[in-house]
């Protein structure tokens, strides 16, 4: 299952230094996203990913050296999910 | 002709029979008192506003009555009308004026949609604007008041228009709203300042009102470009301090201060988004109102 992003929906995006600002044209909704999140969807926008595939693309820039590689994994899950919510990413 | 060319019973007479049409910014208020506070407040603080001598065309129909029940033969009141609707409850007869300046705050926030209204002072040197979103009681007003006296020009005190499309600031240059503390110290910081009077016990504390400066209101269509967005906070005994603030920050927290940024959706993220682009965004602490002029006098423009 690879995750992508959705084109209408990343045009509303705006980034300024490592945050990026989010206009969901769907709910009417703005959303703040730390730089995490603003990695993913840039991992995400060059092309579709699983989350194997992203945890690895993503943990040499971004896992933490406090945390395992089991729990980077399990957060990268988790805000895949919640961009999922925010309706900027979806499975293909 | 402006509302300093009627005397003060022709003033009076036109504002209680006929009603007048003041020209405030690039707005048309049609207005009809017969309120002495009001028409004393309008004579000394619009005094420089011109008077539209027109078809009945206006942006805004606001009366402002005593209404006739019982109080008003001992706790009067005063009510203000928009198009001929109670707006808001009613007041005590003496916050008449202040409910006037609110009362224009409230019909611009909610029917000038074709900007962005955000909850801010906003102030221009050299062709280059300030705004100041601020939640009250951050020394928003106090700051705009100061610097307004020592040669920026005034276009909002209370509320950013900003146009969607362009961007520009259009200005709203009216009296500059001051209460508690703030009053004298901006007396005494510019004696020549012209003040309506003393109003206690409004929602807000104890109120009153300074007159445009005449410079601000003479370029009053003249629009301008954005090129700071500065959260002013005053902290007693706090040494003037500019600290840079993430543009990603700054456009969440002037969305917050925006009237009608949800209602504006796409475009209005758009106009945000331009206007986080084009500005420098900081918070600012301050003591020392001098300290302040001084720290605001060395800004400089985005490159």
């Amino acid at each position: 299952m690879k995750w992508q992003v959705i084109p209408d929906q990343i045009v509303n995006c705006c980034s300024w230094n490592d945050e990026l600002v989010f206009y969901n044209k769907l709910s009417g909704d703005t959303h703040l996203l730390g730089s995490m999140a603003t990695q993913v969807l840039l991992e995400l926008q060059q092309s579709p990913l699983d989350m194997l595939l992203l945890t690895e693309a993503l943990a040499p820039r971004l896992q933490a050296k406090t945390v395992t590689y089991e729990e980077f994994s399990f957060q990268t899950e988790h805000l895949l999910n919640e961009l999922n919510t925010l309706g900027l990413i979806e499975c293909s | 002709m402006n509302v300093s060319a009627l005397t003060p019973s022709e003033l009076k007479r036109r504002l209680r029979k006929t009603g007048i049409f003041l020209q405030t910014g690039s707005f048309t208020t049609y207005l009809k008192t017969s309120i002495s506070c009001v028409v004393e407040g309008i004579g000394l603080l619009y005094a420089d506003y011109p008077l539209v001598e027109q078809d009945g065309f206006a942006d805004f129909h606001i009366t402002l009555v005593r209404p006739r029940n019982l109080r008003r033969w001992f706790k009067p009141q005063a009510l203000f009308l928009f198009d001929g609707n109670t707006i808001f409850k009613p007041l005590p007869l003496d916050q008449a004026f202040p409910m006037l300046e609110w009362g224009l705050n409230w019909c611009v926030s909610n029917h000038v949609n074709h900007c962005l209204v955000i909850h801010a002072a906003v102030v221009e040197k050299n062709g280059y604007a300030v705004i100041m979103p601020a939640p009250p009681g951050s020394g928003k007003s106090t700051l705009c008041a100061a610097l307004i006296n020592r040669g920026w020009r005034l276009l909002s005190d209370e509320l950013a228009l900003v146009r969607v499309g362009d961007g520009k600031l259009i200005p709203l240059p009216r009296p500059v709203s001051l209460k508690n503390e703030s009053i004298e110290i901006i007396r005494h910081y510019e004696p020549k300042a012209i003040f309506s009077r003393k109003v206690a016990d409004t929602i807000k504390g104890t109120v009153a009102h300074m007159k445009a400066p005449s410079d601000s209101l003479v370029r009053a269509t003249e629009v301008v470009q954005v090129a700071w967005i500065i959260f002013p906070k005053y902290q007693a005994g706090a040494k003037a301090c500019l600290e840079v603030l993430p543009q990603s920050r700054a456009f969440m927290r002037v969305a917050d201060n925006s009237f009608n940024y949800s209602l504006l959706g796409l475009s209005g993220f758009k106009t945000m988004t331009n206007l986080i682009d084009a500005s420098l965004c900081y918070d600012f602490k301050y003591s020392k109102l001098d300290d302040a002029i001084e720290m605001f006098g060395a800004l400089k423009p985005k490159v």
